[in-house]
């Protein structure tokens, strides 16, 4: 028996689940473009009031479009996870021959597959409103984007670990996390902006040299391979780290007989 | 009974060659090989409380044995530690030759379970539900094997309807449909009829027995229907406050305990009854 099977199984689950709900569809795909949408306004409005070269207008809708990889990546991560925490089918899943590793990739692809589509669909509302800034700069930005995606798996391990070791009540604590971490993500003003002590805690976040690099690439046209560089590298270290937080979870939840009892 | 004792790990590949050629080894192969399920010292604690209290049994194959006992005597947290789904405090369990300590998903490949209180995913269909299932297990034949159990479970009609939309009898059958989708050589089941009604109740039994009589698959099913047992199982493990306070056949124990049926034999030992004929006995 492969693991790809057993993945894909994980991922037919989602497909199945995502047919057979409109509510869940739209849902992929609306955040994203709302979101896009809102700060594209706002980045045509100071494009109005700096002229037209303006490299505000251009930061904000580029970190919008980045910030949605990451938020909406966490988010697809949590949800996934959460579909089989609500529908309590964990226990049949976890009797099968899945692994727990296997269970994560499941999650992960998933997740990847939602904010793909999601984003795309965001990213195709920019480009048709707004400006085609994004497109001349698309490849570069691709790469941002998948480093931003990879840092919202972190997320989701962590999310999902937190869920499994102190139940439903820490689903609320996650989404908190996942939007108290934008200050220091530096989304919409450079890192230069935080105070020192801040610095320090935003210089351990990928998403910090993402957004920095980002800036770089639409000011200079140069793609700033240091600022990937430094995301790809703390991308590997928070990706084992909270890999194995969520695994220890897990474990944590198989000793104490909480993997039958989670649920709604 | 030899017991193999809670901190050695005899299934461990690196075992030395001394160990291999014992007779305590070979006892211990020859009974891998033979019995679906060895469970020795078997512990749960969850804080002070004892839930499962050295629980020691060996189920040969092809058997369809018993756990039963009031709530709170551990049956649940047994059948979920021998399905991996919680970890022991101490013990051992050997599911189907796999210890399942350190062998658990090949164990788990041949296995299944059911539950009336552990749900299918509600949005998806009968059929979603079973591919699903069936794709996680890696069943060949995919589609042919799905729709035989379809038949089996009278589900046909009912393929293309939630789940979370089937009646308590509905969704019992799809939850047995499941657990055999990888023809499993040991099924545990806990408390598979409770709820149905009694038309519902014999129907799946029967689709039980002609599994296990076309297979020779093994049964442990945890049951609170004595009728259940008496009708099903050929040994019955009793259980209180997590350990095994007596064993035999239904008509045996029926005998020992000088009662009119299995459930009067239950409610002795529940009620505490029993403790002249189990020191008699012993």
């Amino acid at each position: 028996m492969s693991t790809s099977a057993r993945i894909g199984a994980l991922v037919m689950r989602h497909i199945y689940l995502l047919q057979k709900s409109k509510a869940r569809m739209v849902e992929l795909a609306f955040w994203p473009t709302f979101e896009i949408v809102l700060w594209g306004f706002f980045s045509v409005y100071l494009a109005q009031m700096n002229g037209a070269n303006s490299m505000a207008a251009k930061f904000i809708l580029g970190a919008a479009v980045l910030w949605c990889a990451l938020s909406r990546g966490g988010a697809a991560m949590m949800i996934s996870f959460m579909e089989e925490m609500w529908s309590r089918n964990l226990g049949h899943i976890f009797v099968s021959p899945i692994r727990s590793w296997e269970f994560i990739a499941g999650i992960i692809v998933v997740s990847s597959l939602r904010t793909a589509v999601g984003v795309a669909i965001a990213v195709l509302a920019s480009v048709l409103l707004f400006s085609d800034v994004l497109i001349s700069q698309g490849p570069v930005l691709l790469m941002h984007f998948s480093m931003l995606l990879v840092m919202s798996w972190s997320f989701g391990l962590i999310s999902m670990g937190m869920i499994l070791r102190w139940g439903n009540s820490a689903e609320w604590l996650t989404w908190m996390i996942l939007f108290g971490i934008m200050p220091v993500c530096c989304v919409y003003f450079p890192l230069s902006a935080l105070p020192h002590w801040l610095q320090v805690i935003a210089l351990g976040l990928p998403a910090a040299h993402v957004f920095e690099g980002m800036r770089h690439v639409l000011a200079t046209g140069d793609t700033g391979w240091s600022y990937l560089g430094w995301a790809l590298g703390l991308n590997i270290v928070w990706l084992s780290l909270t890999f194995a937080f969520a695994m220890n979870c897990l474990s944590h939840a198989r000793k104490h007989a909480s993997l039958v009892q989670q649920g709604e | 009974m030899l017991n193999f004792g809670r901190h050695v790990n005899l299934f461990h590949p690196v075992t030395s060659e001394a160990i291999l050629t014992t007779p305590a080894f070979l006892y211990i192969a020859h009974n891998m090989s033979e019995n679906a399920i060895i469970v020795r010292d078997l512990v749960k604690r969850f804080g002070t409380v004892n839930a499962v209290d050295g629980l020691n049994f060996t189920m040969p194959k092809g058997r369809c044995w018993a756990l039963l006992g009031g709530n709170g005597a551990g049956k649940t947290t047994s059948i979920a530690m021998m399905l991996g789904l919680v970890t022991p405090t101490s013990g051992q369990m050997v599911m189907l030759g796999h210890d399942m300590a350190h062998d658990r998903y090949a164990a788990l490949a041949k296995m299944n379970f059911t539950s009336p209180y552990v749900d299918l995913p509600h949005s998806l269909t009968v059929w979603q539900n079973l591919d699903f299932y069936a794709r996680l297990y890696a069943v060949p034949n995919r589609k042919a094997h799905l729709e035989q159990l379809l038949e089996t479970f009278d589900l046909v009609k009912l393929r293309d309807r939630p789940a979370g939309k089937l009646s308590a009898g509905q969704k019992t059958r799809l939850g047995l449909a499941k657990a055999l989708i990888n023809n499993p050589q040991l099924l545990l089941l806990d408390e598979p009829t409770a709820s149905l009604d009694p038309d519902t109740g014999d129907r799946l039994r029967s689709a039980l027995e002609k599994y296990r009589n076309e297979t020779q698959a093994s049964i442990l099913m945890a049951s609170h229907n004595m009728q259940e047992v008496e009708r099903m199982c050929d040994h019955v493990l009793m259980m209180k406050t997590g350990r095994i306070v007596d064993q035999g056949s239904p008509a045996d124990l029926v005998a020992r305990y000088g009662r009119a049926n299995l459930e009067a034999v239950f409610l002795a030992i529940a009620r505490g009854e029993d403790e002249g004929i189990r020191e008699a006995q012993a």
